[in-house]
């Protein structure tokens, strides 16, 4: 299997095999993240609802692009179209530093993920830390051995298990406790009628940091270095459009999701970590065998865009930032191999930090995405905007990436009310924007 | 078989589907998506 078929599927994927692939956003995240947050934070929460909804928007007028300069470059990876846009490998080279560093924190909430599965499922028999350590085990070597090609077909039953988990028991656990949905928020908004409303359960996630937040992540989405690449993977522009007038129905999802996190604020209060609210109701509402059928869904959920993540973050070192910068000579054979050091390596270090530091998995996600966002600009507008200049681009980046570092390291998050994310994009645009104009264009491929 | 022991038990059972379905593909034992699917998938 050469370095192309490994990645990019050799660009064969039709709608359905897109499909399935473009559906690796519905992680971990969506399954105990969303329950966790609707439970422990309330009406923030719903901002989960809108930015997926608004990114597939986003994608039918830019995905198509993408797909058309990926194929007629070769390109393979995020950074292959910084590289080739702008004609510059320390750019490209930056790209990855920084898709890479989103990325541990996304894996992270998955090996999280299946700590808590395992944990609950177990009756609390079993720690989180040696499921954690055989769920990335079994990662690497599913990934080590095979490739893009073995994680879509893997979709299918894990697509099919969530979807039927999510109606299951986003149904099932209100008429359970409550006798239907519609009581079940009658009693919620009788027993806690703040929760609904913004800022809900928390103090400073505003109408401010609604609105901030739901622009920062739809315009990301695609920004994720596996969501990016997995445009070159599809068969046409075309399957990319009737894919983002497809996907927001698999949003609806989501919402039975909710509606679980929702009735655990009444029947099980009090837990240390709301992403435990999901399995922790179900385990109380339903027999053994159905916690398994969930915790196997969820465990699946994880482990799937796991799989991508890592081999997406592997390649990109391997291929766009090692060999350009450090070893020009590397042959396609010898990046596939360092490629698959690099997953035992990545999985490694997200273990590390699942073990040893602790957030909410929405937490985790949000600080992904303050991210790969700031690589937005430098794609639109490479897109869009002949007059944008390296220069421009490269310290637009950067002043983005160095804002989302400060206000995060420093506990700004949000500021004044701002999503951090937002506000370093919104200066990265600025200064790539002005930068730009004060900077001789370069000849670049049209 | 323990509470715990059943929920674990179908755990297991779906990951290992999962995973055996992801290793038959990247063998192509199973060529679903150089074959009879994805030209069906492709033909949509």
């Amino acid at each position: 299997m050469d370095l192309e078929q490994w990645t990019v599927g050799g660009r064969g994927f039709g709608s359905v095999m897109f499909l399935l692939m473009a559906g690796e956003v519905y992680t971990t995240f969506a399954f105990l993240g969303a329950s966790g947050w609707a439970y422990s934070r309330g009406g923030p929460t719903l901002y989960i609802m809108a930015y997926l909804t608004l990114a597939y928007v986003v994608s039918f007028f830019i995905l198509p692009q993408i797909w058309e300069v990926g194929r007629k470059y070769g390109m393979q990876t995020q950074s292959d179209f910084f590289s080739t846009r702008y004609g510059n490998k320390y750019l490209a080279g930056f790209v990855c530093v920084v898709g890479i560093a989103s990325f541990i924190p996304y894996l992270q909430l998955q090996i999280t993920g299946v700590g808590i599965i395992v944990s609950i499922a177990s009756f609390d028999g079993i720690g989180r830390t040696p499921a954690m350590a055989t769920a990335v085990v079994l990662l690497a070597a599913f990934v080590f051995a095979s490739g893009v090609r073995a994680v879509a077909w893997v979709s299918v039953l894990k697509d099919i298990l969530m979807v039927f988990a999510a109606v299951s028991i986003g149904i099932g656990i209100p008429y359970i406790h409550f006798g239907g949905i519609g009581p079940m928020f009658t009693a919620l908004a009788h027993s806690r009628p703040a929760h609904l409303t913004m800022p809900g359960a928390t103090t400073n996630l505003g109408h401010t940091w609604y609105i901030s937040t739901v622009l920062l992540t739809s315009l990301g989405f695609y920004m994720w270095p596996h969501a990016f690449g997995a445009a070159f993977t599809a068969k046409s522009g075309d399957t990319l459009r009737r894919n983002a007038v497809v996907m927001p129905l698999y949003t609806i999802t989501l919402a039975f999701i909710f509606l679980v996190g929702f009735t655990a604020v009444l029947v099980v209060p009090g837990l240390p970590n709301g992403d435990l609210s999901l399995l922790t109701i179900v385990r109380k509402s339903f027999p053994p065998w159905f916690l398994g059928v969930i915790g196997g869904a969820g465990a699946l959920t994880a482990m799937v865009p796991a799989a991508i993540f890592i081999l997406t973050a592997a390649t990109l070192f391997a291929k766009n930032l090692f060999r350009p910068i450090f070893a020009p000579a590397m042959t396609d054979d010898q990046v596939a191999k360092l490629a698959r050091v690099m997953v035992v390596v990545l999985g490694l270090i997200s273990l590390l930090l699942a073990i040893y530091k602790s957030a909410t998995l929405v937490g985790l996600l949000l600080t992904g995405y303050a991210g790969v966002t700031q690589f937005f600009p430098g794609v639109v507008l490479g897109l869009y905007w002949k007059r944008v200049t390296m220069a421009g681009v490269f310290a637009g980046m950067i002043a983005g990436v160095a804002t989302v570092i400060f206000l995060m390291l420093s506990h700004r998050d949000p500021l004044y009310g701002w999503s951090a994310g937002f506000v370093a994009l919104c200066l990265n645009f600025l200064i790539a924007a002005l930068a730009s104009w004060l900077t001789p264009v370069i000849a670049v491929p049209e | 078989m323990s509470p715990s022991a059943v929920s674990l038990t179908t755990i297991f059972v779906i990951v290992a589907i999962g995973v055996a379905i992801g290793f038959l593909e990247s063998t192509e034992r199973w060529t679903w998506s150089s074959g009879r699917l994805a030209a069906g998938a492709s033909a949509l």
